[in-house]
């Protein structure tokens, strides 16, 4: 098939080109006139500048594409105007539904997000059938995606288009320009002195899995429907008991609870100010402290989804994050990695190397 | 043009230096008598007959002292004097003479300090009084390639060619004390003829001053240092606050470094005090200079008081505090050379008048001295802090190879590969303390492995990490230079010289003195298609910090991928500290701690490694503004506190304004609807509806900010004495 990824740079996008370029798709990547191409340079793919915001812009993108895969809304809980991504959330996803009505695409997946279904206050899972969250009193990137889907579902209904919608969890892995909230999660224990961990816990999924349950969700997912595309449920203590190993880094030594969670997240927005760099962790993450994002992904998995064991994500972020400027110069001084991010980074490589290398012979 | 540079040593053996005082005698006379005694004449007819051009096409170079503040300032070479060399040198038949200067860092705080508006106004006339013409070069203008070796820390420096193919070098230096150095003469003025404006930044922040002259000195030496002692330059202030007085003298030399010699002895100081003196050719029996004329010491002079001389060299050693202050204190003839800053022009009103005679105001002293050592404490706590904790903050140190590699022996490098595989031999059977470590003592030393096997593949590791530069991969290395000696057939260092420089180890040493490790080693290095390895062997640590320093690494090829093996002989000199306490009497913390210093050590270096693989940039610290023209510089301190200050103040209005409804509280008391029997006002209810609730609350975004991370922490508070009870979705 012939599809357009919009926001094709960013953490799911790049590695959702990756995987229609892997799957024999044609790919035209719609991304923003100065935005950083790093993730996706070189790749065998159209390239079209504009902004989702720009309606004709979408349209003469989406012209002669089957299939439209809508992941430009950033994960990000700093460095974003509220109302930027209440618009960017609701106007670019109606842009992109009109676009693709009116260029005749048969299908438009729009990324949304595991967080629409809410948190339990105790260790047990969510799935679909819980429903869409309320967006009062949530952080501002939570309520943004709540509105987006309610949109988009109406939307869809309005204009006759077949709309899927995936929910991946904590997507962590390679080719990210900026350092989005669930990478940060990796690089915010490296950084830390004190090893903290804190109670809760959340779902986390390698990015390139989300990656090819969107494509599930393009090719066999019911219009109209949501899917959770997750891996493991874990609590924090056992995802940074993870990242410590992986890393060759000390293990998580003192769990703290939310307040102290909120005080520290205080001073890194305070320092990150200072410093004049986006913070590692917010306030409204803080409120997240203490939660349990865990959710199921049995209806994904019922159209073929079989995402790897958290550990296998966890390797292959590590893998690309110690190599990247993400992680500073003295935190990767500290980092002894393991054997799986070795072997992880291995197969990262030569992925890229059949990826570019098979496209380059065609 | 191609000159013999002969070693420091030889140039001294050869010097003789005068020293004229008559004050009967007036300057010219006192001048010419100098000229004669010091044998110049002779010197620069043999120069012209080994050149095989006439005096009249000889071409001469005199570069004199410029860095006063006022026209007539004790602290510059006086320019009627240099004007009559110029005069004896027509006379001569001498005719192909220019004055050769180039800016210093002042030019880039105080307007006029351009080398043509500066000679201008301290007095150069481009004609003699005896008619005879002569031109001013800019020495920081048309450059060419100095003739700096490798190791040298100018190497790669290009000076101008009016200096490099002078054939006669004068040097004509002011007779003055310096608050930092002592006294600032010969040396201090040669620094004028390197090209870069901010020689405080570069030739003596960056790198140490007495290694930069003697580098130029080397490369272009001086043929003649005359000293300008008729009028000199007393008193603790030295350049920055002149004092003058009288000592109707002229001392020359044929060797700067001798002159120099002379003018501090005449001070009644030692030549040593100077930081530009540190390679100074040692005299004694080698070296046996004649010095004609006396040393006894001027009446009435006054040296700069060793407080001062101790806390503004300390000062000094940090680039912001001594290039935000120094505008500030320097005594100056503001019509003539205003300041640029507004902020330093406020500053040096206030403050230079204050400093201006320290030695009569015991006072002004000692704040000056109080000031300075606060401000070189500061410097030391943030270096502290930043060795420990931000190393990418710290400067990264630029230094000499301190040695001649064509003075070494073949045989010295054939003798480190047997010496170490023997040292090998004595660490079998050492326990392994932490995983892939082992060590024991072995004369006081430390005789230690470090082995770890990395999951990469070797051909691929040892493309990204050249065994040749593993010193300068290794763990907390802040700088050195390493120069090649000898290359195989590929094209290889086979052997190599190098000094190296790293953080005090381990860094918590810095909080009790400890030094960096600074040493100078020789290197072999092997090359096979499955190993390759260095070794080296200290043959100096030019700072006292290590006895011993000498080991090898080894990469080799393994299934999984590359095994590198770190052996070694360590022996590291203790701060005082540290030497006071024997910790040899307490075994079992003193195991603990070296097995923690050298795990962490090489569990970073081995870090370090698997990061170059990656591609990443592993070196700490923040390297120095490289010059692409000769003004580029860091940007000055006050600049920064200027921008800084705007930013705050932006801060501080846009975090103390009122915003909202302008007529809500800005009318102050609101009209009362009625006032009851009682006398209480009653007033109209409050609006509550969002909207206007919104733009009616008066509120400043930094109260906002305080009332929502009060309300943020008290929530969460709440939620942790709740237990997390509350109870959300689903």
């Amino acid at each position: 098939m012939r599809a357009l990824v919009t926001g094709a740079n960013g953490l799911i996008g790049a590695n959702l080109v990756r995987a229609l370029l892997t799957g024999g798709h044609e790919v035209r990547a719609f991304v923003r006139t100065a935005a950083d191409l790093s993730s996706i340079e070189g790749l065998p793919m159209e390239l079209k500048a504009g902004d989702v915001l720009d309606a004709e812009a979408l349209r003469s993108a989406a012209r002669d594409c089957e299939t439209v895969f809508h992941t430009a809304i950033p994960f990000a809980y700093a460095g974003q105007v509220d109302d930027d991504l209440e618009t960017l959330a609701v106007k670019g996803t109606s842009n992109a539904l009109h676009a693709a009505k009116e260029m005749g695409a048969r299908r438009v997946v729009v990324t949304s997000s595991s967080i629409v279904f809410g948190y339990a206050t105790s260790p047990q899972v969510i799935d679909e059938s819980a429903g869409l969250a309320s967006p009062d009193g949530q952080p501002a990137y939570v309520a943004a995606k709540l509105r987006q889907d309610r949109f988009t579902l109406r939307l869809a209904e309005e204009l006759g288009i077949e709309v899927v919608l995936v929910c991946p969890t904590m997507s962590v892995g390679p080719f990210a320009p900026r350092l989005g909230p669930s990478n940060a999660i990796v690089v915010q224990y490296l950084a830390d002195p004190f090893r903290m961990t804190y109670p809760g816990g959340c779902n986390l999924v390698s990015v390139e899995d989300v990656a090819s349950g969107h494509l599930l969700a393009a090719e066999f997912g019911r219009s109209g429907e949501h899917y959770l595309l997750g891996s493991e449920n874990l609590t924090w203590v056992e995802i940074h008991g993870i990242v410590a190993e992986l890393a060759g880094v000390a293990a998580p030594r003192v769990e703290i609870n939310q307040t102290l969670s909120y005080l520290a997240a205080s001073a890194e927005e305070v320092l990150a100010r200072m410093q004049r760099r986006r913070p590692l962790t917010t306030r409204d993450q803080a409120t997240m402290v203490g939660r349990f994002y865990w959710y199921s992904h049995s209806r994904a998995a019922d159209l073929g989804y079989r995402p790897r064991p958290a550990r296998t994500a966890l390797a292959r972020a590590i893998a690309w994050l110690a190599s990247s400027p993400h992680i500073t110069r003295e935190v990767r001084a500290t980092m002894h990695l393991h054997e799986d991010v070795y072997a992880a980074r291995r197969d990262t490589e030569a992925r890229e190397r059949t990826l570019r290398g098979t496209h380059e012979v065609v | 043009m191609a000159r013999p540079n002969l070693p420091e040593a030889a140039v001294i053996r050869a010097a003789s230096a005068v020293v004229v005082d008559d004050p009967d005698l007036g300057p010219g006379d006192l001048l010419a008598v100098t000229l004669e005694r010091s044998g110049a004449w002779t010197a620069l007819g043999e120069t012209a007959a080994t050149a095989g051009i006439v005096p009249r096409e000889l071409p001469i170079v005199i570069v004199p002292d410029l860095s006063g503040f006022a026209a007539g300032s004790p602290a510059a070479t006086d320019p009627t004097l240099v004007e009559s060399l110029i005069d004896r040198l027509w006379e001569a038949d001498y005719r192909r003479v220019v004055i050769g200067v180039s800016a210093a860092s002042s030019a880039l705080w105080a307007e006029n300090r351009d080398v043509y508006a500066l000679a201008d106004i301290l007095g150069y006339r481009f004609v003699t009084p005896a008619g005879h013409g002569y031109d001013i070069a800019d020495l920081s203008e048309d450059l060419t390639p100095g003739a700096f070796g490798p190791g040298d820390v100018l190497a790669g420096t290009r000076l101008s060619r009016i200096w490099t193919e002078a054939r006669f070098r004068i040097l004509f230096a002011k007779n003055k004390t310096d608050e930092a150095d002592g006294y600032a003469l010969g040396l201090s003025t040669l620094l004028g003829v390197l090209p870069l404006v901010d020689k405080d930044y570069y030739y003596r922040l960056m790198a140490h001053p007495g290694d930069v002259v003697a580098e130029v000195l080397r490369a272009t030496p001086v043929d003649l240092c005359l000293i300008d002692a008729i009028v000199s330059c007393h008193g603790s202030g030295g350049g920055r606050a002149p004092r003058a007085i009288p000592t109707h003298c002229i001392i020359a030399s044929t060797s700067t470094w001798l002159a120099d010699r002379v003018g501090a002895i005449k001070m009644g100081l030692d030549p040593a005090t100077s930081s530009l003196a540190t390679r100074s050719p040692a005299l004694g029996d080698a070296v046996d200079p004649t010095i004609l004329g006396s040393l006894d010491p001027y009446d009435g002079w006054i040296n700069a008081h060793p407080l001062i001389l101790d806390s503004t060299a300390k000062r000094d050693a940090s680039p912001t505090w001594s290039r935000l202050v120094r505008p500030w204190l320097q005594v100056l003839d503001a019509t003539a050379f205003p300041l640029k800053s507004p902020l330093d022009a406020r500053m040096n009103e206030r403050l230079a008048p204050l400093f201006a005679n320290v030695d009569d105001d015991p006072a002004a002293a000692a704040v000056l001295v109080f000031g300075n050592y606060m401000l070189a404490n500061l410097h030391q706590m943030a270096a502290s802090y930043r060795t420990l904790y931000d190393k990418d903050k710290l400067r990264r140190i630029q230094v000499p190879l301190g040695f001649d590699t064509a003075a070494i022996e073949t045989s010295a490098y054939d003798a480190i590969v047997p010496e170490l595989v023997a040292l090998e031999r004595l660490l079998e059977g050492a326990p392994e303390e932490m995983p892939g470590l082992r060590w024991r003592y072995l004369d006081e030393a430390v005789l230690f492995d470090y082995r770890r096997e990395l999951s990469i593949d070797f051909d691929q590791f040892v493309a990204s990490v050249d065994v040749a530069k593993t010193i300068q991969y290794m763990n907390d290395y802040i700088g050195g230079v390493v120069v090649p000696v000898e290359v195989d057939e590929s094209g290889q260092v086979v052997r190599q010289a190098e000094r190296n420089i790293y953080l005090p180890q381990p860094n918590y040493l810095v909080l009790s003195g400890g030094k960096p490790i600074d040493v100078a080693k020789l290197e072999v290095v092997e090359y096979a298609s499955d190993v390759h390895r260095m070794y080296w062997k200290t043959i100096e640590s030019p700072n006292g910090s290590a006895i011993h320093d000498d080991g090898s690494v080894t990469f080799r090829r393994t299934e999984r991928g590359t095994d590198v093996t770190i052996f070694g002989r360590q022996l590291f000199v203790l701060p005082p500290f540290w030497q006071s306490v024997n910790l040899a009497l307490v075994p079992e913390l003193k195991r603990r701690l070296v097995t923690d210093a050298y795990s962490t050590f090489f569990d970073r270096t081995l870090a370090n490694f698997a990061a170059l693989v990656e591609g990443r940039d592993i070196r700490i610290g923040r390297s120095w503004r490289q010059p692409d023209v000769p003004t580029a510089t860091e940007l000055l301190p006050a600049a920064e506190l200027e921008r800084l200050g705007k930013d705050a103040l932006g801060w501080l209005q846009s975090s103390t304004a009122i915003v909202g409804e302008p007529e809500r509280w800005g009318r102050g008391r609101q009209e009362p609807l009625r006032i009851d029997e009682d006398g209480f006002a009653h007033f109209a209810a409050p609006q509550t509806d969002a909207r206007t609730q919104q733009i009616s609350e008066p509120r400043s975004p930094f109260l906002a900010g305080a009332v929502e991370f009060w309300k943020g922490l008290l929530e969460a508070g709440l939620r942790d004495v709740r237990g997390l009870s509350e109870t959300g979705p689903p």
